[in-house]
């Protein structure tokens, strides 16, 4: 008899024991057949992940390394959105991301210890600097996630060149960029933005975001030159109970 | 003499039995029962589509496919997005 052979002689088990070891797997078994219930929060990071992988990490021509984010409706949550990307995206790469827009509020929220008069004189110094780096104003909220300001001055009016100076900047200072950009339908704003970066993803509301004014908005923005990378339509709501919804 | 009568515009009729109410219906109590679920049925389908093809707003990834012929990269739950961490 082979050495081989009689090792598995000894590692065969007896039935008693493996009838010991059926009865320990069962509910683990049984765990598995059964469908696991559905989660929300669970399928949002999914989705998020999923969009992730097809934006920044497909094999196109193009590669996409900064991204402008805009909603068609402001009641949209977008810095949410941005931020769930930037978390994702993150946690994918050992490369920087930036997650632009929201300030002041973003850095309020990375920083909790921070007053409302400390903040203020942050804010003062970001606008007034632009020669400060990026990463000097910005809040990095874990290894390689910063979320930076939007390059928006209280005093000077926003222009298209000195959006797309931000955008460079935080294109030169960070590998990945999520930019937040006002709502497509109430300024120029995302698509000047757009223009500047690798493309742009539409955020529809669904129930509310109209297929007209979502269909004038793509073809303005193809007429700006945008590429748009694609659409996210947040807000679903799903109708079919889940205890019905599983066995369909 | 019948000539006469349709002349005075006198009615030349007899009747020849007193009408009686049936004593059954000529569609049975199920058979208009099944007729009421069959027309509920039909305009609750045709009221549904009725909406779908009116409701100006996308609803579902497909809408969005069919419309706007741009891929949807992903469809989120209304009430999570400040919820969601990677």
């Amino acid at each position: 008899m082979t050495e081989g052979v009689m090792g598995a002689e000894v590692l065969r088990p007896t039935d008693e024991s493996s009838a010991a070891v059926r009865d320990a797997a069962r509910p683990e078994v049984e765990r598995l057949r059964q469908p696991a219930a559905w989660n929300p929060e669970s399928f949002a990071r999914q989705q998020i992940r999923g969009l992730v992988r097809q934006v920044f990490f497909s094999n196109a021509a193009r590669p996409v390394r900064q991204v402008v984010c805009s909603a068609l409706e402001s009641e949209t949550d977008m810095r949410g959105l941005c931020r769930s990307v930037g978390e994702a995206l993150a946690l994918q790469t050992p490369a920087t991301v930036a997650v632009v827009g929201g300030y002041p509020r973003l850095l309020r929220e990375a920083d909790p210890q921070r007053e409302d008069s400390t903040d203020r004189t942050f804010a003062d110094r970001t606008f007034k600097d632009a020669s400060m780096p990026l990463r000097q104003i910005s809040a990095r909220v874990s290894g390689n996630l910063w979320l930076v300001p939007d390059g928006e001055n209280g005093a000077d009016p926003v222009t298209a060149s000195s959006l797309h100076s931000h955008l460079g900047e935080v294109r030169r200072q960070f590998e990945y960029s999520i930019v937040q950009a006002p709502p497509a339908g109430e300024s120029d704003g995302a698509a000047a933005m757009g223009q500047f970066a690798d493309g742009i993803i539409l955020v529809l509301s669904a129930h509310h975001t109209r297929r007209a004014a979502a269909r004038k908005i793509k073809a303005a923005l193809e007429s700006a030159q945008v590429r748009i990378l694609g659409v996210v339509l947040s807000d679903r709501v799903f109708p079919i109970p889940e205890s019905i919804y599983r066995r369909l | 003499m019948a000539d006469a009568l349709d002349q005075r515009g006198i009615v030349n009729v007899a009747i020849a039995q007193q009408p009686v109410a049936p004593a059954l219906p000529v569609l049975s109590a199920w058979t208009v029962l099944l007729a009421g679920f069959v027309a509920a049925g039909a305009a609750g389908t045709a009221a549904a589509f009725a909406a779908d093809y009116l409701d100006p707003a996308f609803r579902t990834p497909d809408d969005v496919l069919a419309y706007l012929e741009a891929p949807v990269l992903a469809s989120l739950p209304r009430g999570v997005q400040g919820r969601i961490s990677a």
